[in-house]
């Protein structure tokens, strides 16, 4: 076993019951890593195409990393990857917490499940000892509530726990995985899946300690690491991500808002982080071995939500369900936040699937007979807490949305189409019109659009970006991103599988902690294998590859996906310092050319080519997408 | 280092424990050589929503662990002042786990002796670590020093800034000057 890692692999049959402990394979740690790397990998070989995202033969994947349980910085997350029923293509979520790292002590690098089990159950691992419990009594129970009753079964405050809310088990495509109070997996409803297989929750417990191959090395890289001071991080203790919103309000626009009708909303100023630090805030909150804190403790405790308790909220939660649908109440927000975490749904797909709903009532798309009597209007917070309530719950008009918002756009009709703004089904939260970066990022991520897999920030110029490749990679307007783009993707990977963090690493901007080079230093240090800044770009290479090729399998993906919605071609930006700019066809087009070129993928399908997937040693994948092209232009020849 | 002991002091936000257990992983790495936070010598008790409270050996004067082994397994050592188990001794009862006010000191499920804090031999990694900085390592008068410069100067300043004597302020952090509005993102 190489050091540094847990060593085992826990696969679990949930149709049979059947619990298999295997170790982890060397040669797949090796290629991949770990987390992210090898969840894809083991996601990509066991999910052939003719399994549905939400038939039992779809695998859950959970994944530590190789950092993860250590002493390096924020190195606390896990991965959960399967095929997403949102875009059915290859969908992971992340997450911080503590969960990783117990799974990690209980002696499991990976957890694989599969099957259905024939009543609600959950999963209880204590080391070696695995039990399928009965999960009747947490049925239908809020994530809050599932914590407890399992800790008070298990008579242990210690436990680590995963659970879905009651949206996962309504099967709501943008449903999550919740990890505490607050802590969520949420891209891609990954919670749909756990609820298809009438999985409830896991509770994790482990003792076993992680052993590194230089101990001394890595505390001293540790500790220089942690001496490191910056002002984001400072500012990520003392407002959490949403000190963005504060840099918006200071600003004057934000990164869309009315589901990108425009830019400008004047009231943002209601919900500055500051007004939420004096009157809410309690305690910071961290996750595993973070230095950072950027999570927080609010209570409420005067008006309609006094008594109201939680953590956060994040931007991505303050974006997509405020600023979003315009509402101006902080209370409002925050209970808007507690449902979603209480039901267990990504909230910046609920949040666009409301301003979807607004937007549609707005231009009479939608009338009141159909959205059961409610007045969609913009800025109402009552309205945005009753469509969680129906979202999860799947209660009329909300059964819907409950698709999230692509699905509910091609069921409405009218035109409606037009205003579900997603790249392959997951949605959009920040504009990309005079954001070239931002643009050929968001198209080309291999889970749909988000700037966590590594975009070419524009305008926020990243230095390591510029070195490598030139000034002119943050020109906002400028075309040549592809390679830029092509390193910060692979290097995006990295995080993902050491399991660390990534507002500590240069995706975020933030370039004082997490360098490549720590990673070559930590990785040396922990496994006593020498590497290469080289070689880990590789594997970042390698872990895209394998991701873009099972949506090219399953999903059949290519060049026709990576596009944008035709909003952001059609309609100019109305403000900011991009006013009037829209997305231009031939600009994109040039973009992707360049892309897959640099890519080594096919430039007319955009599918990795055989000779660039065998150059990364994944030849059974060059196979099958061989075998692939070879059916589909047999049946376009007939 | 004879009279120095780990003190949990919190400050205003963000001075406060969140709970990260580094502490913890850091402990059990300097002193198991392996990351293996139940296997730390200090403990962070959680409990939700809000409750993060690191335990840790206070290193009493008169201590009611050593106080309560009955085959003497337990010493205070005269050089350091931290407590010692003698593992020749020590039977493994756990009786001194139930006479510890503070949960400091008691045997992680599956070990034979109690695991007691020996302050890292003058350089505590907890303390080192502490991303909060909330956990200081210093003697009781240290302690009461801060304490008494802060009363003193509360009463004082008016007349120091009365006679011109009041120390200059300092600038406020970056991230302190956003919370107070004057710099903007």
């Amino acid at each position: 076993m190489i050091k540094g890692y847990a060593g085992g692999i826990l696969k679990i049959d949930l149709s049979t019951g059947e619990i298999r402990k295997e170790s982890l394979p060397e040669d797949l740690a090796l290629s991949f890593i770990g987390g992210r790397g090898i969840n894809s990998k083991i996601l990509y070989d066991e999910v052939e195409p003719a399994i549905k995202p939400l038939s039992p033969g779809n695998c859950l994947v959970f994944g530590t990393g190789l950092l993860v349980g250590t002493m390096a910085p924020a190195c606390g997350r896990g991965v959960i990857t399967a095929r997403s029923p949102l875009t059915n293509g290859h969908g992971d979520a992340h997450s911080g917490g503590w969960w990783s790292p117990e799974l990690k002590y209980a002696g499991y690098d990976h957890l694989v499940i599969r099957g259905k089990a024939e009543r609600p159950v959950y999963l209880w691992i204590e080391d070696e000892q695995v039990e399928i419990r009965d999960a009747s009594h947490l049925w239908g129970k809020f994530n809050n509530d599932v914590h407890k009753i399992i800790k008070k079964d298990l008579e242990d405050e210690a436990v680590q726990i995963l659970c879905i809310g009651p949206a996962g088990e309504n099967l709501v495509r943008s449903a999550c995985i919740m990890h505490g109070p607050k802590r969520s997996a949420s891209r891609g409803g990954m919670g749909a899946v756990m609820g298809s297989k009438n999985l409830k929750a896991i509770a994790i417990k482990g003792r076993r300690g992680i052993q590194v191959a230089h101990p001394e090395k890595f505390e001293v890289i540790a500790a220089e690491m942690f001496s490191r001071k910056s002002f984001m991080r400072d500012a990520l203790t003392f407002m959490g991500t949403p000190a963005i919103i504060l840099g918006e309000i200071s600003q004057g626009w934000s990164c869309g808002t009315k589901n990108m009708q425009t830019v400008l909303f004047p009231e943002e100023k209601e919900l500055n982080p500051i007004i939420y630090n004096k009157r809410y805030l309690r305690r910071p909150k961290a996750c595993f071995a973070c230095g950072v804190r950027c999570s927080r403790i609010y209570t409420i405790t005067e008006g309609e939500f006094a008594g109201l308790w939680g953590e956060g909220p994040d931007w991505g939660t303050m974006h997509n369900l405020a600023v979003h649908p315009q509402t101006t109440s902080w209370p409002g927000l925050l209970k808007a936040e507690w449902l979603v975490n209480q039901y267990g749904m990504d909230a910046c797909e609920v949040g666009m699937c409301i301003a979807f709903a607004m937007e549609c009532y707005q231009r009479g798309i939608l009338s009141e007979e159909e959205t059961d009597g409610l007045k969609l209007k913009w800025g109402d917070k009552e309205v945005v807490l009753e469509l969680i309530e129906k979202i999860a719950k799947r209660e009329g008009f909300g059964d819907l949305l409950a698709d999230g918002v692509k699905r509910a756009g091609e069921k409405i009709g009218k035109g409606a189409e037009r205003y579900a703004l997603t790249v392959k089904g997951s949605n959009i939260t920040a504009d990309v019109r005079g954001k070239h970066g931002m643009l050929l990022g968001y198209v080309t991520s291999t889970r749909g659009p988000d700037h966590l897999r590594g975009l070419v920030f524009d305008g926020y110029p990243i230095k390591v970006l510029e070195d490598k490749f030139g000034k002119e990679v943050s020109d906002p307007l400028g075309t040549k991103k592809a390679a830029a783009l092509k390193w910060i993707q692979d290097f995006s990977a990295l995080p993902d599988s050491f399991g660390t963090c990534k507002l500590q690493s240069v995706t975020e901007g933030m370039e004082n902690m997490y360098t490549l080079q720590d990673y070559c230093k930590l990785y040396e240090a922990a496994t006593g294998i020498e590497v290469s800044e080289d070689d880990l770009m590789e594997v970042g290479e390698r872990i895209t590859n394998v991701e873009r090729s099972f949506g090219v399998k399953v999903a059949g993906w290519g060049r026709k996906d990576d596009t944008v919605p035709d909003r952001f071609f059609d309609e100019p930006l109305d403000a900011g310092p991009q006013k009037g700019i829209k997305v231009k066809r031939e600009d994109l087009d040039l973009m992707l050319n360049d892309y897959y070129q640099v890519r080594g993928w096919d430039v007319g399908t955009g599918v990795p080519t055989k000779k660039k997937l065998k150059e990364l040693g994944l030849n059974t994948v060059a196979r099958d997408l061989e075998k692939l092209i070879f059916v589909k232009k047999k049946r376009e020849g007939k | 280092m004879q009279h120095r002991r780990i003190y949990f002091i919190e400050g205003a936000f963000p001075q406060m424990c969140s709970g990260c257990r580094l502490c913890e992983v850091v402990c059990s790495f300097h002193h198991e050589k392996m990351f293996a936070p139940w296997l730390s010598r200090i403990r962070v008790f959680k409990k939700e929503p809000a409750v993060d409270y690191p335990v840790f050996c206070r290193r009493c004067k008169n201590p009611p662990c050593v106080k309560s082994c009955e085959f003497s397994a337990l010493r205070v050592d005269p050089n350091s002042g931290v407590i010692v188990v003698d593992k020749e001794a020590c039977i493994g009862c756990g009786e001194c786990s139930k006479a510890c006010s503070f949960g400091a000191l008691y045997m992680p499920d599956g070990e034979e002796f109690p695991l007691v804090c020996d302050l890292c031999g003058g350089d505590p990694k907890c303390v080192k670590y502490c991303p909060a900085g909330v956990l200081k390592f210093m003697t009781s008068e240290e302690l009461a020093r801060v304490k008494q410069e802060k009363i003193a100067l509360g009463h004082m300043d008016k007349f120091l800034e009365k006679w011109g004597l009041a120390p200059q302020k300092e600038k406020p952090s970056p991230v302190e000057a956003m919370a107070i509005g004057q710099l903007k993102l």
